[in-house]
């Protein structure tokens, strides 16, 4: 059932109050925020790349904060076990005798970050990756629900990659979106300089709860999604195939099925943050990058030509129109 | 809304399908002109002209039409990509896609959208080649593949012969008119043969066997009239000079049985008369009468001399330049440009002159001649000359000053080498 008017109306006051709240976290940082936005609305994980003290952690707590849900930090360091993230079972005297009791770990809260992710050796990181797929832990053959909503917000340094396990393709693809930190300029640097204090977490008041959250999630999934757009998506995706557009030739391995839901479910989360009724083209556009960049395994000929993911979905989107029969050599765009 | 909306989409779509017609059509409109043209000109060189032509440069414009919309279908774009492109360009954020869907209203009209322009520089030259190949095929000169009919002019000039023949014969009656009709249907057997027949090796026999009988059955006529013509003319000549005239009389009765006998040969007016005579009473009849038969006859033989030469009246139209050859009449040769470009001369064999190749001499060949008389050194004679003598006493040594220096100045060598 398509959302009314009103609804549309009311959500979009609440997550422009969220933008609002968020953007005093994190000056001049207002595509990260709405498309961390986005990724909260879809019920989507977002791994976070960037230099250290961009404010990635500050973000996170921002955003805890805002939304009136439960956080938790875990730094990824090669010697962490998959239990000191799941949680791990302990034996426990009780007066009947001794029992073993879960105690869960720090994946039991609302919003995750795992900072370095790619510093824990693979065997954690594919325990944090189930859980972000299954959203639950299972340990000694018993299952525990990890709480709703969940999401996990990860980071990871593009330098000092000593030492390092770089997550693979398949659990890359568990991420809705790889969003890249950059740095502020002046302006943004003069604002942080004159509103933060070094030590002190900035003031962030409470915008939404956890009830409502779990609201707009369910709103986001009422926006329409036309079928011109769908299509659109889903030649969009195709494109990224080897063979399927010119682009696609630096291409060697393109994106999944799963990068096809998440920009139709991105998709309508952006809608939502704008107050609209039904996904547009350009929502698919705006969120083309930050769904299919990690998606894409290029060929060895684009990086001689030093050519990055970004540049190769940028291609994408210009080749890709929006109409599904494309437009004859003998009329062109002016 | 919906209308404004609906009509923008439409006209963007047509723009856009008039777009892939000229480009797809293009090239297949400037191939099948291509196609066209040759086979035009081919059919020119047929001889084939008229609804062929025509025929082909119609299938050339509208096969390629046919054709590009077959191609065409696949691409076309419909109304649906069209409003996908004005929702994109518009920015209307999928609001015109849902509309049109039913899942929203339309959306107020806004300026902009689409911005397209027309690249034409590629597809022009397309479709201004094609007409000009197809005009061009029925512009440019082409020789014809087939044989070379033969004219009502370039007739067989043994025909013409016959013909003129005929027509003396007629005018002034001397075979049989048997013999003229038959001569008159074997002519117009040859007449029915295929043109390129008239000019061939059996259609010059038949023509001249044709031609050799009526010069046959007419010198055989003349032979019967002509020695009795003469007789009356001797007659009469020795009659004016006051002679005897006996041995002219039986001359003349004689010829005149003899043609009496040939008569079958001849006219049959003429050998009714010639019948009507009594060869005894010939030399006495009036002289008046003996002129008027002597110049019957001598008509009848003059119709035969003229027939077997087919010698044509004053005015009558004269073959023109050259005699033909057997596969041409005669008259001047018609132009045709592909008979001698396809000539390679193969069949010749030329040899450079005066550059004799012994190796290809065969035995008795006459391997050279030459047309110089023996050179005689006249100056060589001196007189005559006793055997053992000595006619002078040569050009160098001592006789030189011995027998041709004067004796003053034989003297001064003398002294000199002494």
């Amino acid at each position: 059932m398509v959302p009314t008017e009103n609804e549309i109306m009311a959500a979009k006051a609440e997550l422009t109050a969220l933008s609002a709240a968020l953007n005093q976290v994190l000056f001049g940082q207002g595509d990260l925020v709405e498309r961390t936005i986005v990724a909260v609305l879809a019920g989507g994980h977002v791994l976070l790349e960037g230099l250290p003290g961009l404010g990635k952690t500050q973000l996170v707590k921002g955003l805890a904060r805002a939304l009136g849900l439960s956080t938790k930090r875990i730094q990824f360091t090669p010697d962490l076990l998959p239990g000191d993230v799941t949680g791990n079972p302990m034996l426990e005297e009780t007066p009947s005798g001794r029992r073993f009791v879960f105690q869960p770990g720090p994946l039991f809260a609302h919003l995750v970050l795992a900072d370095e992710i790619n510093r824990a050796s693979p065997k954690t990181q594919s325990a944090l990756l189930e859980a972000m797929q299954e959203r639950h832990v299972t340990v000694l053959g018993e299952s525990h629900p990890l709480p709703d909503p969940f999401f996990v917000l990860a980071t990871q340094n593009p330098i000092e990659l000593e030492g390092t396990y770089p997550l693979p393709e398949a659990q890359l693809d568990r991420f809705l979106f790889k969003l890249e930190v950059l740095r502020s300029d002046v302006d943004a640097l003069a604002q942080i300089v004159l509103h933060r204090e070094l030590g002190r977490d900035p003031e962030v008041p409470v915008v939404l709860d956890r009830a409502r959250v779990v609201a707009l999630q369910a709103l986001c999934r009422r926006i329409h999604l036309p079928q011109a757009v769908v299509r659109y998506i889903a030649r969009l995706v195709d494109a990224t195939h080897p063979g399927r557009s010119e682009t696609a030739k630096a291409v060697r391995y393109g994106a999944s099925p799963r990068a096809a839901l998440a920009l139709a479910a991105a998709g309508k989360a952006r809608a939502l943050v704008q107050g609209r009724l039904q996904v547009g083209f350009e929502d698919v556009r705006a969120l083309a990058a930050p769904v299919l960049v990690h998606r894409l395994v290029l060929d060895y000929t684009a990086r001689l030509d030093g050519r990055a993911p970004a540049d190769v979905v940028a291609a994408l989107v210009a080749e890709v129109a929006p109409e599904e029969r494309g437009l004859p050599p003998t009329v062109e765009v002016a | 809304m919906r209308t404004h909306w609906t009509r923008r989409a439409d006209a963007l779509a047509l723009r856009v399908n008039l777009g892939w017609a000229l480009a797809l059509g293009a090239p297949r409109l400037g191939g099948a002109a291509l196609v066209g043209a040759a086979l035009v000109i081919l059919l020119r060189r047929l001889g084939l002209h008229g609804w062929a032509p025509a025929l082909v440069v119609w299938a050339a414009l509208v096969l390629p039409a046919g054709w590009t919309a077959l191609a065409a279908w696949p691409r076309r774009y419909r109304r649906a990509d069209a409003l996908a492109r004005l929702d994109a360009t518009c920015g209307l954020d999928g609001a015109l896609v849902a509309a049109a869907e039913g899942a929203g209203p339309w959306p107020r009209p806004v300026s902009g959208g689409p911005r397209l322009s027309w690249r034409l520089a590629r597809v022009v030259p397309g479709f201004l080649a094609a007409p000009a190949l197809l005009v061009a095929a029925f512009l440019v000169p082409v020789g014809s593949a087939a044989p070379v009919a033969a004219s009502p002019e370039a007739r067989p000039l043994t025909w013409s012969k016959v013909e003129d023949a005929l027509q003396i014969l007629e005018e002034e009656p001397l075979v049989p008119e048997a013999e003229l009709e038959r001569w008159k249907k074997q002519l117009a057997e040859l007449e029915q043969q295929p043109p390129e027949a008239w000019f061939g090796h059996e259609g010059q026999e038949a023509a001249d066997a044709l031609w050799a009988q009526l010069r046959s059955t007419v010198a055989r006529a003349e032979a019967a009239v002509g020695p009795l013509e003469r007789a009356l003319a001797q007659e009469a000549a020795a009659k004016a000079a006051g002679e005897d005239g006996a041995a002219q009389a039986r001359e003349l009765e004689a010829a005149a049985a003899r043609a009496q006998a040939d008569a079958k040969h001849l006219d049959s007016e003429l050998a009714e008369r010639l019948a009507r005579l009594d060869p005894k009473d010939l030399p006495g009849l009036a002289q008046e009468a003996k002129d008027a038969l002597q110049k019957e006859l001598a008509k009848a033989e003059r119709s035969g001399r003229r027939a077997r030469r087919a010698e044509p009246g004053e005015g009558e139209p004269q073959p023109g330049p050259g005699q033909g050859t057997p596969e041409r009449g005669p008259g001047t040769a018609p132009i045709e440009l592909m008979a001698e470009e396809a000539a390679r001369g193969t069949d010749r064999s030329e040899r450079v002159e005066g550059h004799d190749d012994p190796s290809r001499d065969r035995l008795g060949d006459v391997v050279r001649r030459d047309a110089t008389a023996p050179e005689v050194d006249e100056a060589a004679y001196r007189g005559a000359m006793q055997g053992g003598a000595t006619p002078h006493l040569g050009r160098g040594g001592a006789v030189v000053w011995k027998a041709r220096l004067r004796p003053d100045e034989q003297a001064v060598l003398q002294e000199y080498f002494e």
